[in-house]
């Protein structure tokens, strides 16, 4: 008997550990597999088994049901947590998985699975080809940045490959700092040999030859499986002196954030790479042209480099075919807050906001009614329950001031207070802020002072006036998004949540 | 935790075998880790380590937050005030938590504030020492609390 009981942090955090000890112990002829998650963390921990129907689920396990499905393996495998085959489930059988394919159903570490389920197909590919040829597969996928700013990632990539230098390296923001994702979590611990494949695509096409992960210190499961999976892949050639045998040199190293939200930002990660303040810097110059240690730097992130495998492996045309016209392939939508079933959802760009907060998230988890979604981390605009039809692309979320930033959707019931939240936005920016310009450093601390004497009852109108004057001096004078983009969850929620501003009379039902 | 006791000597070869491999964040770093904070007697060797001025090693510790100057006395309680968790809660059990903190001094709880932790589908979420507790609540914490001190 083969069982499957994820290793993925977010599943530890309600138990599987326990569960895995148990069911080890009761099931001692059992060979079990410590996978990543599928994704599905309502049902998690999520305890599968394989069986001549395939591979079926139980879920959630939780240890004091742990026994009990001991006992129900070792009989007729009758649970009444059973939810069937695990491919079949809706919530999965409806995703379209190309970057996060094998996440959840491989051993994360073991390198034949890999192979096995696809892998190394993409840098087989890139390996007898052009460094030019790969640039233009990925030119013709159509990839953009998925950490937030949607910048292609083949011009990126051509600019560092164009430029000359005898060190070049790649670095992949694996800082996501943004609260409500997840996606680059799940991929590391759970499929991590995928960015090294497209790590090493993107070596062999731009010319780098060091490569960097920043992950951030709050993930210190996804820190030590990147590790080990670094370990894994240089003893297969993968990376190393010459990859799969070929003339192509490229190593890896992870480097560890320190509890700054900022460093996500490509410059400060750098100045951060380099034992610095993570200060930001002024661009230009561009880090494709002068990066880490003043040289030529491809900067991506997890999930960027993650769908670059795919993308060799089938062509970039055939990604491109997916999505919208102009935001092309899958985004890695992560649904999360107050949702009954929270998770991954990786689908085609375009699907809209209410199809993925009704459909795959069941609506809330208190199952009051939805008030507002956050969309695109704690810079990103909250939407109201009227908004929920948004596509969810680049180009739609723009059109009504918001942004999908690294993909998170966080979900609130009728209980938010919007006047608190927008407080809270310019706290975190106050707290955050590297401290380089004005706007941001001092204007988050005025902004959170406004909204005090907004929320006390003091002169409302006048301060509304000072607030939104405020903002657009943020969004004007700041120097990176962190200042420039506080003033969008704090204009949206004013704007469409004026009620809770004390700004008219009655808090209106959504 | 189990942080080992601070020792000079031993954390100046620390420092110096940073030096190769890494830089200053990263010789910091190694100190939190194997001391749980940077004693500020360090500083000076850093600097010259890495050949710059104390005032940037300075500068470096206070900038990121996970660098600490004093010795956390007790066991660490984190939790999560994200967007994501603060929707299911977190709000009320860090009320909760300075709660029970203020009110048994006795036992060293230590709460403080993280921002996201990546396990956002399954908040309220708190960090006891170093494990990740999801769906949190104060009695899970408080037992959890407990099974780390003893
Ligand atoms: C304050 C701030 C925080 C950011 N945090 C992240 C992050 O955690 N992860 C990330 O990939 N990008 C983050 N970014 C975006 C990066 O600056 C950069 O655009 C991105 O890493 C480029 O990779 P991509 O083109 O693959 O998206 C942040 C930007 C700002 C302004
Ligand atoms: S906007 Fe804020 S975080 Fe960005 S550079 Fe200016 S001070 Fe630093
Ligand atoms: S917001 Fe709390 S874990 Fe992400």
């Amino acid at each position: 008997m083969k069982i499957f009981v994820p290793a993925d942090s977010s599943a530890k955090s309600v138990g599987s550990d326990s569960v895995a000890r148990i069911l080890g112990a009761a099931l001692s002829q059992a060979d079990m597999v410590r996978n990543g998650s599928r994704g599905m963390y309502w049902l998690e921990p999520l305890v599968e088994v394989e069986t001549d129907q395939g591979r079926v689920a139980y879920g959630p396990i939780y240890p004091a049901d742990a026994e009990s499905l001991a006992e129900a393996l070792n009989g007729n495998g009758e649970h009444p947590k059973f939810l069937g085959v695990t491919s079949e489930l809706p919530w999965i059988r409806e995703q379209n998985r190309l970057t996060f394919k094998r996440v959840g159903i491989i051993d994360p570490l073991d390198p034949a699975d890999f192979q096995a389920h696809g892998g190394l197909a993409g840098l087989q590919q890139a390996l007898v080809k052009t460094s030019e040829s790969i640039i233009d597969e990925v030119m013709a996928s159509g990839l953009r940045g998925r950490g937030g700013a949607g910048f292609p990632a083949a011009i990126k990539w051509r600019t560092v490959a164009q430029a000359q230098s005898e060190i070049k390296y790649i670095c992949i923001n694996a800082d996501e700092g943004d609260s409500g994702t997840f996606a680059d979590r799940v991929l590391m611990e759970g499929d991590p040999f995928t960015l090294i494949e497209g790590m090493a695509i993107s070596a062999i096409a731009t010319g780098a030859t060091h490569g960097y992960i920043y992950i951030r210190s709050e993930y210190p499961d996804a820190i030590s499986v990147m590790n080990a999976a670094l370990d894994i892949a240089r003893e297969h050639t993968w990376i190393g002196p010459a990859i799969l045998g070929s003339h192509h040199a490229f190593e890896i190293a992870v480097r560890v954030g320190a509890g700054s939200y900022v460093c996500g930002e490509e410059t400060a990660m750098l100045e951060s790479l380099e034992g610095k303040r993570g200060m930001v810097r002024p661009k230009p110059p561009i880090p494709a042209l002068s990066g880490l240690f003043g040289k030529p730097t491809v900067i991506n992130n997890v999930m960027t480099i993650a769908a670059v495998p795919y993308i060799l492996a089938h062509g970039g045309d055939s990604y491109a075919a997916i999505g919208t016209e102009k935001s092309t392939g899958t985004s890695v939508y992560q649904l999360a807050g107050n949702i009954a079933q929270g998770g991954i959802v990786e689908l085609g760009f375009g699907v809209s906001l209410r199809h993925l907060v009704e459909h795959f998230g069941a609506g809330t988890r208190s199952g009051a009614p939805l008030r507002a979604v956050q969309v695109g981390g704690p810079l990103g605009a909250y939407l109201s329950a009227g908004q929920l039809d948004v596509a969810m692309d680049y180009e739609s979320l723009t059109a009504i001031d918001a942004m999908l930033g690294h993909g998170g959707i966080v979900v609130f019931d009728e209980t938010v207070n919007m006047a608190q939240q927008a407080r809270f936005a310019m706290e975190f920016c106050a707290e955050e802020s590297c401290g380089k310009c004005t706007p941001c450093r001092i204007g988050s601390i005025r902004g959170v002072e406004v909204i005090d004497l907004m929320i006390r009852g003091e002169n409302r109108d006048d301060n509304r006036e000072l607030l939104v004057d405020l903002c657009e001096v943020m969004t004007d004078g700041s120097l990176c998004a962190m200042g420039g983009l506080t003033p969008m969850p704090v204009l949206s929620a004013l704007n469409k949540f004026p009620e809770d501003f004390g700004l008219s009379q009655e808090r209106t039902q959504p | 935790m189990s942080a080992r006791e601070w020792d000079p000597i031993e954390a100046n070869a620390l420092v110096n075998s940073c030096v190769m491999r890494g830089n200053p964040l990263v010789a910091l770093q190694s100190l939190q880790s194997q001391y749980g904070f940077v004693h500020p007697e360090a500083f000076e060797h850093v600097a010259q380590a890495f050949n710059i001025s104390r005032a940037e090693v300075f500068g470096i510790v206070t900038y990121y937050s996970d660098l600490r100057t004093e010795l956390v006395n007790g066991t660490e309680v984190r939790v999560c005030m994200g967007e994501a968790c603060q929707a299911v809660g977190a709000r009320t059990l860090l009320r909760e938590l300075e709660h029970f903190e203020s009110n048994h001094a006795e036992m060293h709880m230590f709460v403080s504030e993280v921002f996201c932790m990546g396990n956002c589908a399954l908040g309220p979420t708190a960090v006891v020492g170093a494990t990740l507790v999801g769906l949190a609540n104060i009695d899970a914490v408080v037992t959890l609390f407990h099974e780390v001190q003893s």
